[in-house]
């Protein structure tokens, strides 16, 4: 006797017949749904995700399949939730149509079948495991969202209507099976190992009840199956093809690129004002959304109870396109639409500030913790950029304290009120004179690393100590190096990330310029904002250049033991803890070697910080937020101070102005100036060198040259 | 490409033509699909089922990007929203659940049926539980949530 069973057993004709007729409702209403947002998409502007194809689809594999995105830290149990009820369901989907297969193709057509044997009662295994894989996922995700909900993940009846959905679709096929072998008593029936128990519990009951109630079964699941396909793409469902479609036509560029406003002279709209100014990647991304809340875990708006969140800000713009004419368009658009946020407010509003309030805009840190924890590749912060711009360079809104930011920057190239001949004045306090590469190009010197000061570091006085501790550095391991002076002008990020993209242009036009004019064969500098700005946005417009922050540069140096440290300095001895600056860490992934400078000072024990790398906690300064009053909620920068003082270390290092300047005021602002400190890497290092800078710059100096 | 892209302008410059010509799309696929199912000739299904799907397909694009959309159908089954999702969702779990309960019957079996008795009233559970927790979702989307409130997720302040 070889095993295998009758398809559509128990099933008369008119059941055949349903089940194929039917099938036009499903296959409608999807395609009505993905119709209905393709047509919305289409109304972005154009812009090319088409490129690199191969990397594209690799991609959405690895989404999809390897779950890369999914299952991560410090996600590792609801990604494994996730990938139980995907790999249940995407098995049983696969086993339904393995068994449509031999049934409508190979049997009719070549009279071959399969569905017998050794595949059989690996098949019976494999489907009993992916339904109880699905229970199980299903079962977790209901405990986790009403026993343990963590504070990022919003209930709504969606999310509910949609795991009950799979949890009884999975119950129905276990017990059609039951039901099943309670008649047929298939000797193989033990490998069905879930429903064979329940078999011979339904045993005793009579065959003709038996049979009754396995067609009421079967009519009523195949109905739930398509009334549930009909949902799928009116629900957040949706997410399994908009989110693959997302991974898809993801960014491929750097994290750390903003993309500029083109044709900045002629364009007749700037930023994002209105749903059309969206490209269509952007409407799609705010599509792809499932509501997971992952964008809210690390972000500091919602971290520390302001108004943006991440997750909400997208829903609202998903929510505004369905009633534009997406899903619900017209007079359906009019009413509520429960399920999602904020939808069925109509269509009748601007997008800034009746959809996204100015308000969640200016609060963004452009930290992109959301980007980094998104599992479907959403871009929060360009979306959020977009619709600043729009403020700034349309509407001339944006918070008042920008105004002497915006009037320095026009007139000083920088954010702050002094002139640019007191751009270097900072050299007046170090032993040895700092050439400028103007000078040494004059005099036919070359210049091997030119040292991009930065404003803050030009002007601040607390930055002007890191400025001076990096130039002893340079002058200590003999780097032939040099500065603009003057010549330097701010690379324009804080312009750029506030939404002032005409300002940001012609500063970063103006340091391209004077950085081609100059020789020098890399760049350093200790500002991951100009870092970032300079490797990652200057490309745009012709400026190609070699850049390191100064973590890599000192952590090379002391691996190639050019800089040699004093082992018995006590300036870190004990515990020291590291914050990653959002644009050097979680933007550029340079996460190791600042780590690495710190355990080279003597005596310093390196402790994490509970939120580390690409999970760190942005000090409150990025995104233009250090020039701009926080008054929502508790403050950024003393979340982390408090968080850095947790782990018992007296010391933080830092290894960014931006975040120096957040620091310095955190630690005043919880209290603890006198028993905690914060440091740049670069001046723990000057002090705890071991040799004199005079003594050892003047030979090593000559010897490079 | 270009005969695809003539094709769908032909349909949509007058979408009648898409309807008729998708609609009977599907009508001949369910017609082959009962001749099949009648005289036993197998290999129609396929054919049947390749017709229907197509014409679902193209009903669903061309509406899907007619201007007006299904403003009618959808304002229609939003009318009826409330019950209907009632009634789906008590018909979705009741049978499933009557069958389980059946299962009862094999209390005084042996071991393995009493293992069955177990897990299908585990089941049971399961689909009833869901079940109630899908209709109290209903009435809280439909009853008990101010208008575009976010229903469950409150402020908070210090992180996790």
């Amino acid at each position: 006797m070889i095993p295998t069973r009758q398809i559509l057993w128990n099933i008369d004709a008119a059941g055949v017949i349903a089940l194929y007729a039917l099938l036009v409702v499903p296959i409608a209403f999807v395609t009505y749904g993905l119709a209905r947002r393709v047509r919305m998409w289409r109304l972005g502007k154009p812009e090319n995700r088409f490129d690199r194809l191969g990397s594209r689809i690799w991609g959405a594999l690895r989404l999809s399949i390897y779950h890369g995105r999914i299952v991560r830290k410090p996600n590792y149990a609801a990604g494994l939730m996730h990938a139980a009820i995907f790999g249940g369901f995407v098995t049983l989907f696969i086993g339904t149509l393995i068994v449509l297969f031999q049934a409508d193709i190979t049997v009719p057509y070549f009279d071959y079948r399969f569905y017998h044997g050794d595949f059989y009662l690996g098949y019976k295994l494999a489907m009993n495991l992916a339904g109880l894989l699905l229970i199980l996922g299903v079962l977790f995700a209901f405990v986790r969202r009403y026993h343990d909900r963590p504070v990022w993940l919003a209930n709504s009846p969606d999310d509910v209507v949609l795991l009950a959905f799979l949890l009884v679709l999975v119950v129905q096929g276990f017990t059609l099976q039951a039901l099943r072998l309670a008649v047929t008593q298939d000797p193989w029936g033990p490998w069905s190992f879930v429903s064979y128990p329940m078999a011979l519990a339904l045993r005793g009951l009579p065959v003709g009840w038996l049979r009754g109630i396995h067609a009421v079964n079967w009519w009523v699941h195949f109905l739930t199956t398509y009334v549930f396909l009909s949902y799928l793409v009116y629900s957040k469902m949706i997410h399994v093809f908009t989110s693959l479609a997302n991974v898809t036509f993801r960014r491929l560029k750097p994290l750390g690129e903003l993309e500029p406003i083109p044709n900045l002279e002629e364009a007749e709209s700037f930023g994002i004002g209105k749903l059309a100014d969206f490209t269509w990647a952007q409407l799609m991304n705010a599509d792809a959304c499932m509501h997971c809340g992952r964008c809210l875990q690390y972000c500091p708006t919602f971290n520390t109870g302001k108004v943006l969140r991440p997750r909400d800000l997208v829903l609202e713009v998903a929510g505004f396109m369905a009633d534009s004419g997406g899903i619900f368009s017209g007079e359906l658009g009019q009413e509520e639409t429960p399920g999602r946020f904020r939808w069925g407010r109509g269509p009748d509003r601007a997008l800034i500030p009746d959809v996204v309030s100015p308000e969640e805009l200016w609060e963004c840190t452009t930290c992109a913790a959301c980007m980094q924890q998104c599992p479907v590749a959403i871009e929060h912060v360009p979306m959020i950029v977009g619709m600043r711009r729009n403020l700034v360079l349309e509407q001339g809104e944006f918070p008042p304290e920008l105004v002497n930011t915006f009037n320095n920057l026009e007139r000083f190239s920088s954010p702050y009120a002094f002139p640019p001949r007191e751009r270097d004045k900072w050299t007046d306090k170090l032993e040895q004179p700092v050439p400028r590469v103007a000078e040494q190009a004059a005099a036919g010197q070359e210049v091997e690393v030119l040292f991009f000061v930065g404003c803050l570091g030009s002007f601040d006085a607390r930055n002007q100590r890191t400025t001076l501790a990096l130039a002893r550095i340079l002058q200590t391991a003999g780097i032939n190096f040099a500065i603009l002076g003057k010549d330097e002008t701010c690379c324009g990020d804080p312009a750029r990330r506030i939404g002032n993209d005409y300002l940001a242009q012609m500063l970063a036009q103006q340091t391209v310029e004077t950085l081609n004019e100059a020789s020098f064969k890399k760049i350093v500098t200790a500002c991951p904002h100009c870092f970032n700005a300079l490797l990652n946005e200057y490309p745009q417009i012709g400026g190609n250049y070699e850049v390191i922050h100064h973590s890599q540069l000192i952590s090379q140096l002391l691996a190639e033991g050019r800089l040699k440290l004093d082992p018995n300095s006590a300036v870190a001895r004990g515990k020291v803890t590291y914050h990653d600056p959002c644009y050097l860490g979680r933007y550029n992934g340079v996460f190791e070697e600042p780590r690495d400078v710190v355990e080279a000072l003597p005596g310093a024990d390196l402790v994490e910080m509970r939120r580390n790398r690409k999970t760190s906690f942005c000090c409150g300064g990025g995104g233009g937020r250090l020039f701009m009053e926080e008054t929502t909620g508790s403050r950024i920068n003393q979340a982390r101070v408090r968080e850095a003082i947790d782990t018992g270390a007296e010391v933080l290092c830092a290894a960014c102005p931006f975040c120096m300047t957040m620091f310095e005021d955190g630690i005043r602002g919880v209290g603890a100036e006198e028993t905690f400190q914060v440091r740049d890497m670069a001046e723990l290092v000057a002090a705890s060198l071991a040799t004199p800078v005079a003594a050892q710059a003047g030979p090593a100096a000559e010897g490079e040259e | 490409m270009a005969a695809a892209g003539g094709a769908w302008s032909w349909l949509t410059a007058d979408r009648r033509r898409g309807w008729a010509l998708f609609g009977a799309l599907t009508a001949i696929g369910v017609a082959l699909i009962v001749i099949g199912e009648f005289t036993g000739w197998d290999w129609l299904r396929l054919i049947g089922i390749a017709l229907i799907s197509l014409g679902g397909f193209g009903l669903g694009v061309l509406a899907g990007f007619s201007p007006a959309g299904l403003r009618g159908v959808l304002g229609r089954l939003r009318a009826v929203r409330l019950p209907l999702a009632v009634v789906v969702a008590l018909v979705i779990g009741l049978p499933a659940v009557v069958a389980l309960l059946g299962a009862l019957d094999g209390a005084a079996g042996r071991a393995l049926a009493l293992l069955g008795v177990a897990i299908a009233v585990l089941l049971a559970a399961a689909a009833l539980f869901a079940t109630v927790m899908a209709l109290r979702a209903l009435r809280l989307a439909w009853g008990g949530v101010e208008q575009g409130a976010d229903s469950s997720t409150e402020k908070v302040g210090e992180g996790p």
